[in-house]
């Protein structure tokens, strides 16, 4: 082979290795957009996962008649008695107990005699 | 400004032992403030930045927290009765074992708040954003939580171990309360005394 053969094929394949290149640099380029765009991708579906709607029922007001009702008590007990009525409301309900333990303890003395003897 | 060096540690101020009015606390900062065991019941605390504060055992009973700030504050033992939290702050506070029967919190901010084992009967949750909040083994029987955002939320489950309770289950013949449905329990979705508070159950005075 001569020398200049040898030189025409020497310039033939850097031709063809320089379109190799080009083609590679381009598949290259396209690969990174392709990643791009998985991740992207991937990335939606992470967000999408984290907004998924939430499991758990917590216990809320179905009317708004009953809110505005509730908001309206704050301050009072359900039978609309505030502080100083449950109070007076306890000491009766108190008064009375103690008065039927009496009664009872009286009762039983009557009947039995009273204790000790 | 009230720094944390004006107060001693133990010291405990009663309304009427502060010289200003109260409306003279609204908008102060008091950024990691040493308040442990203060008593603010009925106090106006608007816009007032406790961020970092150590607020143990303080009582906000009928205050109003409005606009108050209590980011990363511990806020454990603390009474918040029938105080008003309407856009509070509550961010990474810690209100463990605190107690908030009544309490109004409205369009508060209360994410990653921790709110174990505490005791807030009839209280109002209302456009809270409670992310990321932990209610691990709290008691909230009554209370409603309407247009909460409720994403992330830690052991809110009360069909869970180490749940919430929502409702008790009483049996009409009388005896404890369970905190699962159980045939011929009734559901209590309310607290009978509202937002009062009385001697309960086994702290109730005996007769002599």
């Amino acid at each position: 082979m001569e020398g200049n053969e040898l030189d025409e094929r020497v310039a033939k394949l850097q031709v063809a290795l320089s379109e190799v290149r080009k083609r590679w640099q381009a598949l290259g380029e396209e690969r990174d957009k392709l990643g791009q765009q998985e991740l992207f991708i991937l990335g939606q579906i992470k967000e999408r996962e984290f907004d998924k709607p939430d499991v758990v029922n917590l216990p809320i007001y179905d009317k708004k008649e009953d809110l505005e009702k509730a908001l309206g008590n704050r301050g009072k007990d359900l039978f609309g008695r505030d502080q100083e009525g449950l109070n007076e409301s306890r000491q009766e309900l108190m008064e009375k107990e103690a008065k039927g333990t009496v009664d009872y303890i009286n009762k039983v003395q009557q009947e039995q005699g009273p204790a000790g003897e | 400004m009230i720094t944390s060096t004006k107060f001693s540690k133990n010291k405990v101020l009663r309304a009427n032992e502060y010289s200003p009015p109260y409306h003279a606390l609204r908008d102060l900062g008091l950024v990691g403030a040493q308040l442990e065991g203060m008593d603010f019941s009925g106090y106006s605390l608007r816009g007032v930045n406790f961020s970092n504060a150590n607020l143990r055992r303080v009582n906000f009973t009928e205050a109003d927290l409005t606009g108050a700030n209590f980011t990363r504050a511990d806020l454990s033992l603390s009474v918040l009765q029938r105080a008003n939290c309407t856009d509070t702050t509550f961010d990474g506070a810690d209100l463990t074992q605190s107690y908030g029967r009544g309490a109004l919190f409205y369009r508060a901010s209360m994410t990653y708040c921790m709110l174990r084992r505490v005791t807030y009967k009839n209280a109002f949750f209302l456009d809270c954003n409670l992310e990321g909040a932990d209610f691990a083994q709290g008691f909230f029987v009554g209370s409603k939580f309407n247009g909460c955002r409720k994403r992330y939320m830690k052991n809110a489950d009360p069909s869970k171990p180490g749940g919430p309770v929502y409702t008790w289950y009483l049996r009409p013949g009388g005896g404890p309360p369970r905190y699962e449905p159980a045939p011929q329990y009734i559901p209590y979705n309310v607290s009978v005394t509202g937002s009062l508070s009385v001697q309960e159950n086994a702290a109730r005075k005996k007769l002599t």
